[in-house]
């Protein structure tokens, strides 16, 4: 597949589009230039992963997406509509589950539900979303407990479930799996793929870990380091899926994608010590 | 005996005074007499070969297949062992001032097979702000490397083409297996792939070109390349960097290396924007031709990198 395949599809607009977008915070010792020249459009069904040293904005550029955050410059685009907030159409899926303690997995993911169909379904309805959320993440068994009750990765589940109980256009991810465990994290990995591969969902998601931008992505955008940080090269990833991960360990083109990508994070932080 | 080239034969194809053809200027044939022998005399109107092909498109053109194309030289050609032609067209504005011709290719029954890589790297601005591999010749490193640039984009400042494209300018990089800023270094290293050479191109349209060169220590690009910069008045050339094969990194050189306008095939690129190719690279003036003799240098090919003006940015000096 040549280099055409890595350009924009042409029977539509991208599903989401930034366009020279920059971000500026005011500190105490002046204008602090978090991302600059930020252009990147996603496709829908696409899965792409943003990855780069920590304080290279991975998440401040996800929360521009999510609309929890403004840009100073440039403009955000989802289905051609600018982006001026956050809203059911992204699904945000942080590091910390951030479920509210005192409600069930349950209570925690109908509370989304509602807000995005409470008004126009019946309360049956919602329901039947709510238990089909949790179905899709393997927590039936749990609906019942609350947080404290169930692991870390339980946790995240849940919070997978809240995220796409809202049927977004879009799934954000801030290192959903950062805190978990290595086993629970590939397992929870492995199951993202086959949501993913059943919902059609798209993906902006956030990542420090190699191996997991490689068996998760479409696209692996990798970023420079901060301050004024920007894309500095993206890899199309052409692995074909399903995706498993025990096979994928000594396939060679896995082996090359992640070795390209260690490069750039290499290069970056050899760079930063140049520098300094 | 000589270390092979990747690069083996290059011609500069310029304008006849009417502007209706293009007939040769000047060439560097190396041991592909047979093939120099059937060009001298040929010319091309626009369409017609490869030259006519850039000609036309207003682009760089690689063609890595010469049987049922438009080439016109195919026979002569694979008897040479040349099997890839890369066509650059030369333009200021929309004005075309030359098409060179690279051609690549194992010699027949030559051992070891051609290690190295010419790539062409493209931007579309009314696409995206990526740069994305148009087209590339891999000669015997084709799999591993051929496999990553076809899936990476660079963005301006980042990577070879990404710096060069940025710059203006030629960017050399050395030692790309060991990192640096070369970001496809593992896989560079894993095929011998040792030093890169990155130039900024001109075309008609808005599309941005980096042709990018990337060098084996089996089969150098050419046997010395040198980067140029013009002074302030536009009137001299400098060294800027450059490596030779025999003599490894060079640096900008002593002052009285300056080449004047108008002076050898260097100073004539200066003063014409138009590419040239010098067969006595030994009786070049100035330091050129006493490093050229020092290293046993043949011929000269001076490539001038043209900014959006028009004006002269820079001289890249091959050497065979």
């Amino acid at each position: 597949m040549g280099a055409a395949a890595m350009k924009p599809k042409i029977n539509g607009r991208s599903m989401l589009q930034i366009n020279d977008v920059g971000m500026v915070f005011p500190t105490k010792r002046g204008p602090f230039v978090a991302l600059r020249d930020i252009s990147l459009n996603v496709e829908r069904g696409q899965f792409v992963t943003l990855i780069g040293h920590s304080g290279c904005g991975k998440s401040t550029l996800l929360n521009l997406v999510s609309g929890l955050t403004t840009p100073t410059s440039g403009v955000l685009l989802l289905d051609d509509r600018e982006l001026k907030g956050p809203g059911p159409d992204r699904g945000v899926v942080f590091q910390n589950h951030s479920l509210l303690p005192w409600l069930s997995c349950h209570g925690n993911v109908l509370l989304a539900v509602e807000r995005v169909f409470g008004e126009k379904e019946s309360k049956a309805r919602l329901h039947e979303r709510t238990l089909a959320a949790l179905e899709l993440v393997g927590m039936s068994h749990a609906v019942a407990k609350r947080p404290h009750e169930i692991s870390g990765g339980m946790k995240q589940r849940v919070g997978i479930a809240r995220a796409l109980a809202m049927e977004p256009k879009m799934l954000l991810m801030d290192e959903p799996f950062g805190a978990l465990d290595a086993l629970t994290r590939a397992r929870l990995q492995d199951e993202l793929l086959k949501i993913v591969a059943g919902t059609n969902a798209t993906v902006l998601m956030v990542t420090h870990d190699v191996d997991e931008a490689v068996l998760l992505s479409d696209r692996i955008v990798m970023m420079t380091n901060g301050p004024a940080a920007t894309i500095g090269e993206a890899l199309r990833v052409d692995l074909p899926r399903p995706r498993d991960r025990v096979a994928l360990a000594e396939d060679r083109d896995y082996v090359q994608y992640r070795k390209e990508v260690i490069d750039f994070l290499y290069m970056r932080h050899s760079h930063v010590e140049r520098a300094a | 005996m000589t270390t092979p080239t990747f690069i083996r034969v290059i011609e500069v194809w310029v304008p006849d005074a009417d502007g209706s053809l293009l007939v040769l200027g000047s060439a560097h044939y190396g041991a592909a007499a047979r093939f120099g022998a059937t060009s001298r005399d040929m010319c091309f109107g626009r369409r017609e070969g490869l030259p006519g092909q850039a000609w036309e498109s207003g682009r760089p053109v690689v063609l890595k297949e010469f049987a049922g194309s438009a080439f016109r030289r195919t026979e002569v050609a694979h008897a040479e062992g040349l099997t890839c032609g890369i066509a650059v067209p030369v333009h200021a504005g929309q004005q075309l001032r030359a098409v060179v011709l690279i051609f690549c290719g194992d010699k027949p029954d030559a051992e070891p097979q051609q290690a190295g890589a010419i790539e062409l790297w493209r931007n579309e601005p009314q696409v995206s702000k990526d740069l994305l591999l148009d087209d590339g010749y891999y000669g015997a490193t084709s799999n591993v490397f051929e496999f990553i640039s076809r899936r990476t984009a660079f963005r301006k400042g980042t990577g070879l083409p990404g710096l060069a494209w940025e710059s203006g300018l030629p960017v050399f990089m050395q030692d790309l297996g060991r990192g640096g800023r070369f970001l496809r270094a593992d896989s560079a290293q894993k095929v011998g792939i040792n030093r890169g050479f990155a130039i900024p191109l001109s075309a008609a349209g808005d599309d941005v070109y980096v042709m990018a060169f990337l060098s084996a220590l089996a089969t150098p690009i050419v046997r010395r390349f040198e980067t140029w910069l013009p002074d302030t008045t536009g009137t001299r050339l400098q060294r800027l960097e450059g490596f030779c094969e025999t003599q490894g990194a060079l640096d900008h050189g002593p002052i009285g290396e300056a080449v004047e306008i108008g002076q050898g095939t260097l100073g004539q690129v200066l003063a014409s924007g138009v590419p040239q190719v010098g067969s006595d690279a030994a009786n070049e003036p100035a330091g050129v031709g006493t490093a050229a003799r020092a290293a046993a240098l043949t011929a000269v090919v001076g490539l001038p990198v043209l900014a959006a003006n028009g004006a002269i940015a820079a001289v890249v000096a091959w050497y065979f």
